[in-house]
């Protein structure tokens, strides 16, 4: 088959090279070497040799072979070792199943599927484990085997595709709105209520609003290791995956738009409602939110995912690679809700009783 | 001619104004100005009232009018009262029903000796009883009751008997430990184990007032506690005759150890359901996102129009409850009692008793 993946070599050693997080560089794990992703990309552009970048997918005969398992798999040549890569058709980057080294696949990243902007991995597999460790910490009734047996099934750094939009938003509302005073004279309570109608008419901006453009990737997860800076993205380079798991959006721009332009109706929602000051009591009459324009930027955005077993059960945890915000469900251990309602319980029962029969021996 | 004319004309018209005088010299009881009675009627009624006032030496009159010339109906019939010399002897004894139909209304002021007799109570069965009849436009035999009900009224009265409104009070106080408010509900039985009424007790005092239709001071009554505050037994009292304060002493009961073990557990289950929900929530991390504040654009929000429009004010008024003096508390002692009657001053300043005011 093709040839159409990249590795990236070490000029020195003939070593495939990692993106290494902690220097921001492509590292040789050979002989240490740490070359500028600048550096390598041209330099792999100056040797170019056998890459075959020409190779266009055949889509239409994938079509036409609905049927066939294969149609969703993907099959690439290991340069280093020779082996065959079989990937699904939205792996982007990956490693080669036998020789272990990174390996990038090309038109995974080319042309539509090409990225605008990447955020590189800021924090390395340690801390992901290390986040793990505290994310399991200070949490009582998760299971105690799970704590002590749970050893990290799988581990791995994905550059997840993201949709990021910028957007323009008028919101025009009305409120009913209304105070109160109220004095006495020795004979009648009074209570003055002045009654109103508020208008308001704004318009507000939003940048990078993310949604997760990878149906790979749990949405809610994506969504709870928000946010990233985006300040910190650059201009994507394939040499940016070298050593990491990518994929290639496989939700549309436009499926995006719906989930974000509903987050952001909500946000310019409260915008618009925070902007009344003054009334003890408000009720929106109407509130109208119009997306004036919008644009959308295709964005890889570093995640580590990482699977632990536990009962038979798989748990997904994720970790923000930008700014290490952990996440994932834990089970909830029966015996130590039971062990914890049972001693809490017991404790103020105890303590109440004992306060009852002191203040009744005191005669209060 | 001319001269004599006039002149006879003057003795016609000084003749005319003193015969309503030389009328009201020759004592009428019976001033219908409203017409409500036909001549006849009115002889009959006119008559009936004289003979019952000889009778009692008690003046009885009846006053229609259709206006009271914008007084109130006290001050009306006080005054006429006062300004047309009714009433027996020094006092002035003597009552008058005044029944006003511009306003549909009844009022009966009472003078010297008729206070007595003619109690609050009395005026009020007077006022009530006429006023059945006014309703009905039965204006000939209203008249005539209101005469037949004052006479026994005053014969009653003569006799001793005043016809009034009795009532024996019961004030009863309960003690408990020092410092304890309890608060209880009595059902009160007479003598007969009959039901009467129930009594209310907050704060250790209540009191209750047992109506009877004479003066009975050797009424026997039986209290029976139906609530008390929790803790307290439950005491039944047997109230002799002349008996009007009662004290009640009860006994507060110890704890009990299964109750206070019961209702302690019952708040521990709740505050560690609530705990341990809130360490089960520590488990759970992933939720969706519904909003997206974080990436509101600083400084974006440009507002183009702000109106805070005034629409109208409204202002409610409601009464502050007053702390009435009849409220539950100690200071109340019991004992037997009348109604009595009650006075006021006309604007002549002479007294008056009075009551059976009503609309019909």
């Amino acid at each position: 088959m093709s040839s159409n993946i990249k590795e990236y070599k070490c000029p020195q050693c003939g070593g495939v090279l990692n993106f290494d997080s902690f220097s921001q560089k492509l590292k040789c794990p050979y002989c240490g070497s740490e070359f500028d992703v600048d550096t390598v990309e041209q330099l792999n552009e100056a040797t170019k040799e056998t890459v075959n970048n020409d190779i266009k997918w055949d889509f239409t005969n994938d079509q036409n072979n609905e049927d066939n398992e294969g149609n969703h798999l993907r099959q690439y040549v290991c340069e280093a070792c020779g082996g065959e890569i079989i990937t699904d058709e939205t792996t982007a980057a990956s490693n080669c199943p036998y020789c272990d080294n990174p390996v990038v696949m090309l038109d995974q990243v080319k042309g539509l599927y090409k990225p605008d902007l990447v955020i590189p991995f800021k924090l390395d597999k340690k801390s992901a484990k290390a986040e793990f460790a505290k994310h399991l910490q200070g949490k009582p009734l998760v299971p105690k085997a799970f704590k002590s047996d749970s050893h990290i099934d799988e581990i791995k750094g994905v550059y997840v595709p993201f949709w990021l939009f910028d957007a323009d938003v008028q919101a025009k509302a009305s409120f009913s709105a209304s105070n109160s005073q109220s004095w006495s004279d020795g004979d009648y309570n009074y209570v003055k209520t002045d009654y109103y109608q508020l208008y308001r008419d704004g318009t507000l901006g939003f940048d990078d609003v993310p949604a997760d453009a990878s149906t790979k990737v749990d949405q809610a997860m994506m969504e709870s290791i928000e946010p990233f800076d985006m300040d910190q993205a650059v201009d994507f380079k394939t040499a940016y995956l070298a050593g990491f798991f990518a994929d290639k959006y496989d939700i549309s721009a436009n499926d995006g738009a719906t989930t974000v332009n509903e987050r952001i109706r909500n946000s310019a929602n409260s915008a618009i409602a925070a902007t009344v000051l003054g009334f003890e009591n408000v009720m929106p009459n109407s509130i109208n939110i119009q997306v004036l324009k919008e644009q959308v930027k295709y964005c890889l955005l570093p995640v580590w995912l990482l699977t632990t077993k536990y009962s038979g059960k798989t748990y997904l945890f994720a970790m923000n690679g930008q700014t290490g915000k952990f996440v994932g469900d834990l089970p909830t251990d029966k015996g130590s809700y039971a062990k914890y309602f049972l001693t809490i319980m017991i404790i103020v029962a105890v303590v109440l009783f004992a306060i009852v029969f002191i203040a009744e021996g005191m005669g209060i | 001619m001319k001269k004599l004319v006039k002149l006879l004309s003057l003795i016609a018209i000084v003749l005319m104004m003193f015969v309503p005088s030389v009328l009201l010299a020759a004592k009428v009881n019976v001033i219908d100005n409203a017409g409500l009675l036909s001549e006849n009627q009115l002889k009959e009624v006119e008559a009936y009232a004289q003979k019952i006032s000889k009778k009692h030496s008690i003046d009885v009159i009846i006053l229609t009018t259709l206006s009271t010339e914008g007084k109130d109906i006290v001050a009306y019939a006080d005054d006429y009262y006062d300004a047309n010399g009714f009433g027996y002897g020094k006092d002035r004894s003597g009552l008058m029903l005044v029944i006003d139909m511009g306003n549909r209304e009844t009022y009966i002021t009472t003078t010297g000796l008729a206070i007595k007799y003619i109690t609050d109570y009395g005026a009020d069965y007077l006022g009530k009883e006429v006023r059945t009849d006014l309703s009905n436009a039965d204006y000939y035999k209203g008249f005539y009751t209101f005469i037949s009900n004052v006479d026994a009224i005053l014969t009653r009265g003569e006799s001793g008997n005043i016809f009034d409104i009795y009532y024996n009070r019961l004030a009863i106080t309960i003690s408990g430990n020092a410092g304890d408010r309890i608060s209880a509900v009595y059902s009160v039985y007479d003598a007969n184990n009959n039901y009467i009424d129930s009594v209310d007790i907050i704060d250790n005092y209540g009191y209750i007032d047992i109506l009877t239709e004479k003066p009975d001071p050797t009424a026997k009554y039986y209290l029976k506690c139906e609530e008390i505050s929790s803790r307290y037994n439950k005491v039944d009292v047997e109230v002799k005759p002349g008996e009007y304060n009662i004290t009640i002493v009860v006994e507060k009961q110890p704890l009990n150890l299964f109750t206070v073990a019961g209702i302690t557990s019952a708040i521990g289950a709740v505050i560690s359901f609530i705990t341990c929900s809130i360490l089960k929530g520590k488990n759970k991390s992933v939720y969706k996102e519904y909003a997206a504040h974080d990436y509101v654009r600083n400084g974006s929000l440009q507002l183009n129009t702000v109106r805070d429009i005034y629409l109208y004010s409204h202002t409610s008024r409601t009464p502050i409850p007053k702390p009435s003096d009849n409220d539950h508390g100690s200071g109340f002692s019991g004992g037997s009692f009348s109604g009595g009657s009650s006075t006021h001053t006309s604007s002549s300043g002479s007294t008056h008793g009075g009551g059976g005011r009503g609309s019909f």
